[in-house]
């Protein structure tokens, strides 16, 4: 396999040379670092950096650095992750890095193989029936979801909250393809209140994601839709605990979706989920979780 | 060994390789700040791990201790995490065997930034105040700068536990043959994914998007020099002042520090000057609320 360095490699040869040789030494990197030259262009590239390769060439140097300063034993232990790490690659992946291009059928797979699971599937439905119809028009439904997914404070648990703010991520996939300072200046003022709309506000909108058009004047109308969106995204959490409560048994993640002390769904909540899972018949996990309810 | 709860921990797995966290907190070695791994900017080597195990059962020890220092030692050092001995009740930096014949040389002659490692939800104030008493305590060169490069990520020990116990490949069968059969090739791929996942959220290199991710970008424009974990630490405060008393978060030392000694709450805070308000608006679009908790920051950033 033939490494793309960055370019000119003429100013560089002795940097390729310790490369090739550690390369010889452990194999198995290469592959990775092909993978992660690749990445690590698409994302400098989408950021708009202007001197790429300078940029790669220095993380060359970096990552060489650390890799002959370490011991045998750790040499070993990357030989074992990236022969793991292989394997996830050509699978769902555990994140989503900037400017992945993921087909649309994998990220439809990847949903259903996550809904395949009650306490996800409870958890889209909470996102049917809470978020998506306070979604206003005005952004791509997508970019809600990703801005909504950045608006939750990452827990190390499963719980109802994490549960929906995954179906989040999931539905808000295509929003971590915009680059990064759009998505940034989006984020700014999807957590901005109406106080905060003064001052230069033309700036901002130049700064947003191509294709949203929004104005200053229409900056307060998106304001109040994403106080609405974040309202719908607390309201799908509570509803997911109800249901959790009303659950006769709660095996699997349901078991960890539990909340103490909170009110079963009610009625309306129930035949809400009932006729949403008509919809979604196919997925095996609204059908088990139909079972339990 | 641990009676595993099979569907909890499958649903657990496939969650975290679509993209829950398994740790969160302050940022660690792998977490992107503008663009670059903490641990690259500036570039220092490898951080201190301390992970926690007070609190842990018997059986729970039994079980990560191996799983530790077997397997993942190594695939945390190669991402800038140097483990110490698990913390017990006792703190005090011990590093492993391993550890010292990976590290760089002269690693252990200036200060390093430090990562603790805490099981989620277990980490209560009286633990947080022992961390910071017991390094403040040293009188090591690892711990000289003082608590602006001390910091916490909270893992989820259940997973933690339940992904070491299935590196047993007994273990392992014994699990794949309770899931549905339907499902067993998708465990197969997952597993291995599941792992690496919670290695990079160990290190936080899956860190996303979000409020305080931005603000420590800008804080590190505005202050290139400063360490992205005495970022975090003035970021921190700036969110808590804005946040009611159960939202408020403890990972980096220096707010925990600030809460001990009453420092940065409540008090009001200066208005932006308008020199900042200039020079922060050229870092990034940012709206007045924004200017002003950047402003905080700052400010909080030299005490």
């Amino acid at each position: 396999m033939t490494m793309l360095w960055p370019q000119p490699i003429s100013s560089r040869e002795d940097l390729v040379h310790r490369w090739e040789v550690l390369l010889l030494k452990a194999p198995r990197l290469r592959p990775w670092l092909g993978q992660m030259l690749g990445q690590k262009r698409l994302f400098l590239s989408e950021a708009g950096e202007a001197d790429i390769d300078s940029i790669l060439w220095d993380d060359l140097a970096r990552w060489l650095r650390d890799f002959e300063a370490l011991p045998p034993i750790a040499v070993a232990a990357i030989a074992t992750t990236l022969q793991e790490e292989r394997a996830v690659l050509s699978e769902p992946p555990s994140r989503e890095p900037q400017g992945e291009a993921v087909s649309p059928e994998r990220e439809v797979a990847e949903l259903q193989t996550l809904l395949c699971d009650p306490a996800f599937a409870l958890a889209f439905h909470c996102v049917e029936a809470r978020v998506r119809p306070q979604l206003a028009p005005m952004i791509p439904e997508a970019a809600w979801f990703g801005l909504l997914h950045a608006s939750v404070r990452q827990e190390p648990a499963l719980t109802a909250q994490t549960a929906v703010s995954l179906v989040v991520r999931m539905l808000g996939r295509d929003w971590a393809r915009v680059p990064a300072p759009p998505r940034q200046a989006a984020l700014r003022l999807f957590h901005a209140g109406p106080a905060d709309l003064r001052g230069d506000l033309h700036r901002i909108c130049a700064a947003l994601p191509a294709g949203w058009n929004l104005s200053p004047e229409s900056l307060p109308d998106f304001v109040a839709a994403a106080a609405r969106a974040r309202l719908g995204l607390a309201e799908a959490s509570a509803l997911c605990a109800r249901f959790v409560a009303a659950v006769k048994s709660r095996p699997g993640g349901l078991a960890l979706l539990t909340v103490e002390g909170i009110a079963p769904a009610s009625p309306a909540e129930l035949a809400e989920l009932a006729r949403n899972t008509r919809r979604h018949a196919g997925m095996a996990g609204f059908r088990r979780l139909l079972e339990l309810l | 060994m641990i009676p595993l709860n099979v569907a909890a921990t499958w649903t657990r797995m496939l969650s975290v390789t679509a993209g829950a966290c398994a740790a969160a907190g302050a940022p660690g070695p792998g977490t992107r700040v503008r663009g670059k791994a903490a641990a690259a900017e500036p570039p220092s080597g490898p951080w201190l791990g301390l992970i926690d195990f007070e609190g842990l059962t018997r059986a729970e020890r039994a079980v990560l201790e191996p799983w530790l220092y077997r397997h993942a030692e190594p695939l945390l050092l190669v991402r800038q995490l140097l483990l110490a001995r698990p913390l017990g009740e006792e703190i005090f930096v011990e590093l492993t065997a391993q550890a010292l014949e990976a590290m760089p040389e002269g690693w252990r002659d200036s200060p390093r930034p430090i990562l603790i490692l805490a099981p989620a939800g277990r980490t209560g104030p009286e633990r947080r105040k022992q961390y910071l008493e017991a390094l403040s305590r040293l009188r090591i060169p690892l711990v000289a700068r003082g608590s602006e490069l001390w910091a916490i990520r909270e893992f989820d020990k259940d997973f933690l536990v339940a992904l070491a116990q299935l590196r047993d490949p007994l273990e392992r069968a014994a699990f794949r043959s309770a899931i549905d059969p339907s499902q067993t090739r998708l465990f197969d791929q997952q597993l291995p994914a599941a792992e690496a996942a919670l290695l990079d959220d160990l290190v936080g290199a899956r860190d996303e998007d979000s409020a305080v991710a931005l603000d420590l970008a800008a804080l590190s424009s505005l202050h290139p020099q400063a360490h992205p974990l005495a970022l975090y630490g003035a970021v921190e405060r700036a969110h808590n002042r804005r946040r009611a008393e159960s939202e408020r978060t403890q990972f980096s030392a220096r707010t925990i520090q600030a809460r001990l000694s009453a420092r940065a709450f409540p008090e009001v805070p200066r208005d932006c000057s308008a020199e900042f308000a200039e020079r922060a608006s050229s870092v990034a679009p940012l709206l007045p609320a924004d200017v002003q908790r950047l402003f905080e920051a700052s400010e909080l950033l030299l005490w």
